[in-house]
């Protein structure tokens, strides 16, 4: 804007400064996310995936556990759009019940490895010293690990010990669930994928705070006399939080992808619970004769892991504005 | 150069300790006591004192915790990691990894090529034509690829190609050796979930070189757009890629698990999972170990290879 502000000739503003809105980040991040078409599809995608974990019991058309001896492995049809499996369940039914169990197993995963990973990688930076090099030690030692590895080893540790666990616990307090063994399945790969996912996230936050203690802003804010906690709250988690964001969204889709992979090799969630790992692993033996067996969930599960990962990465554009040029 | 490389195996061995201490811990103390275990299944669920003790002392299990930890240490650096308990016959752990690696190995190296030859030309091809139809195509195909877990694919592979297109003949299961026609497709298969990441790393590695004072420097002294890529571009784009290949071994390694048990070989990955589906410590806690093992390995030869190829990583520091 080159032309100058007409005034009066005592220097008043007779009309207002012709300037844009300030945005802030968040607004500037939902602008650049919307302008994403596979960011947005993946969100919609993502949505509809959170609506029927929660909505699953009532929009399923049928008793997941159902058994309909007259109808098995049919192919698609009007009556059961995803056909049947080989006891005559209806696999629409089980495959919405499978999403609820995957999204379950995802949101207790990535809050806890969110809570644990920035606690540690703050811990870390902010306290310094051994308590850092303990932190760093561990993160290294877990980031070295294939993960799924990791996760079944933690599992197959810890299955019998919860169990026993659990007994002891059920016979002085009577709660039934505990002697339910899929909520002890459930239990143990929170547990697993838990222990082996918060690494990586920690190391993420200690080195974004690690930098962004050096940086000219941070130190200004300490010469005019802020306390920690004004500089932490309002400069660090903001800055921070960011990456943060992106890491829990792809860490969301990898989580249920994790959990149908630990499903499917016999190790997750396990019938009578319902996991799409699992209904894919009983596909598979009967591929060629009964292909939608395999199908209807995988193609679900890929689906669903392909909208996240382009959430993640829309985010990842939106709250990187350098990388978004490319 | 050696003095980089030293520092670098140092720095190896001080994670691999590190590594193998989070397996001992775990694998001793995290799933109870082992002796009493083996006695309880020796001597029918009844607890007998003196085989509990033998046991005890015939596992070392009485000695100090540091004794026993440099024993655990110095054994798998040897590759003997005991017994398996679960499988009849109480088999030695190394010897079993001795047959079914191998196989896994060659799979997976099978795979890491296909990865470089397939992504990286795919990569610089998206690059070259940023935001055109052919770079959308190229980096969407190797999204789907990538983001359809390996036991999804693998049934949608077999049907797509062998049953409705018959352009592979009816795979034969089983291992026939690195060079014969039935490894393609597993390997193949394998190669898919890294793909994308090669691309990316790739596309995004070039256009940033793309955009360098002496590529504008080679295109004004005259030479031709594809001496320029071939020339100047690719050979300065490659370094990080090779960060993004290393990367690629851990997911190779965890897909291979799922391509073994549905193409049926007897590689790593499936003696992996027997061990997972047996509750077989041990074995699971050894296949961990040399799972990381690998993947240690593979960064170093990463860097090695970066040191070579950039000069400024081995001096600086």
């Amino acid at each position: 804007m080159a032309e100058s502000t007409p005034t009066t000739l005592t220097g008043e503003l007779t009309t207002p400064w012709r300037t844009a809105k300030p945005r802030s980040l968040w607004g500037d991040t939902a602008r650049t996310f919307a302008r994403n078409k596979a960011g947005m599809a993946g969100l919609v995608v993502a949505c509809l995936v959170i609506l029927i974990a929660i909505l699953a019991p009532w929009v399923a058309p049928y008793d997941h556990l159902e058994q309909d001896w007259d109808h098995l492995r049919e192919p698609p049809s009007a009556a059961h759009l995803m056909g049947t499996d080989a006891v005559g369940r209806d696999l629409l039914s089980r495959v919405l019940m499978g999403i609820r169990t995957a999204v379950l197993v995802a949101v207790i995963v990535t809050f806890t490895t969110a809570v644990v990973g920035v606690l540690v990688g703050a811990m870390g930076a902010l306290i310094g010293r051994w308590v850092d090099a303990i932190v760093v030690w561990v993160m290294d030692g877990l980031l070295n690990f294939p993960t799924l590895w990791l996760a079944a080893f933690i599992n197959v540790l810890t299955r019998p010990t919860i169990r026993r666990v659990a007994r002891q616990i059920y016979e002085s307090t009577h709660w039934n669930w505990l002697q339910d063994p899929v909520a002890l399945d459930y239990l143990v790969m929170f547990g697993c994928l838990s222990f082996v996912w918060w690494a990586g996230l920690g190391r993420l936050v200690r080195g974004q705070v690690l930098s962004l203690r050096e940086k000219e802003f941070i130190e200004a804010q300490r010469a005019i006399g802020a306390s920690p906690w004004w500089v932490t709250t309002r400069h660090l988690v903001p800055n921070v939080l960011g990456q943060v964001i992106v890491q829990m969204s792809t860490g969301f889709g990898r989580a249920m992808l994790a959990e149908s992979s630990l499903s499917f090799l016999g190790i997750g969630i396990r019938p009578p619970g319902a996991s799409l790992g699992k209904m894919i692993f009983d596909g598979t033996a009967t591929w060629r004769s009964d292909p939608h067996l395999v199908a209807m969930p995988g193609l679900t599960l890929a689906i669903i892991i392909m909208s996240f990962v382009f959430v993640g990465d829309a985010l990842n554009d939106a709250l990187n504005p350098r990388v978004r040029e490319r | 150069m050696l003095r980089y490389l030293i520092r670098r195996v140092a720095t190896m061995l001080s994670v691999l300790i590190v590594v193998v201490a989070f397996v001992f811990i775990l694998g001793q103390y995290g799933a109870g006591d082992l002796a009493m275990h083996l006695t309880l299944q020796m001597n029918d669920n009844m607890f007998d004192p003196e085989i509990y003790n033998s046991l005890r002392q015939q596992l070392h299990m009485d000695e100090p915790v540091l004794k026993r930890f440099t024993r655990f240490l110095g054994d798998a650096v040897r590759g003997d990691f005991g017994v398996s308990y679960i499988l009849p016959g109480t088999p030695k752990i190394g010897r079993m990894m001795a047959v079914s690696l191998p196989i896994s190995m060659q799979l997976g190296a099978a795979a890491m090529v296909i990865v470089a030859a397939v992504g990286i030309p795919l990569g610089v091809l998206a690059a070259i034509g940023r935001n055109n139809v052919l770079d959308h195509l190229i980096v969407g195909t190797s999204t789907v690829l990538s983001s359809t877990p390996a036991f999804v694919l693998v049934p949608v592979a077999l049907y797509l190609l062998v049953i409705e297109l018959r352009i592979l003949p009816t795979v034969g299961f089983g291992w026939h050796g690195l060079f014969s026609k039935e490894t393609l497709l597993p390997a193949a298969c394998l190669a898919a979930g890294p793909l994308l990441g090669v691309v990316r790393y790739t596309r995004a590695s070039v256009v940033d070189v793309l955009s360098q004072e002496y590529v504008r420097a080679a295109r004004a002294k005259g030479l031709s757009e594809w001496s320029v890529i071939g020339k100047h571009v690719i050979k300065n784009a490659m370094t990080p890629v090779l960060t993004v290949l290393g990367l690629s071994t851990a997911r190779v390694l965890s897909g291979s698990i799922f391509i073994e048990i549905v193409f049926n070989l007897r590689g790593f990955g499936d003696m992996a999972v027997r061990a997972f589906q047996g509750g077989d410590i041990q074995t699971t806690a050894a296949t961990t170990l040399v799972s990381a093992m690998i993947v240690m390995v593979a960064n170093l030869v990463v860097d090695f290879m970066y040191g070579v190829l950039d000069p400024r990583v081995r001096v600086g520091q």
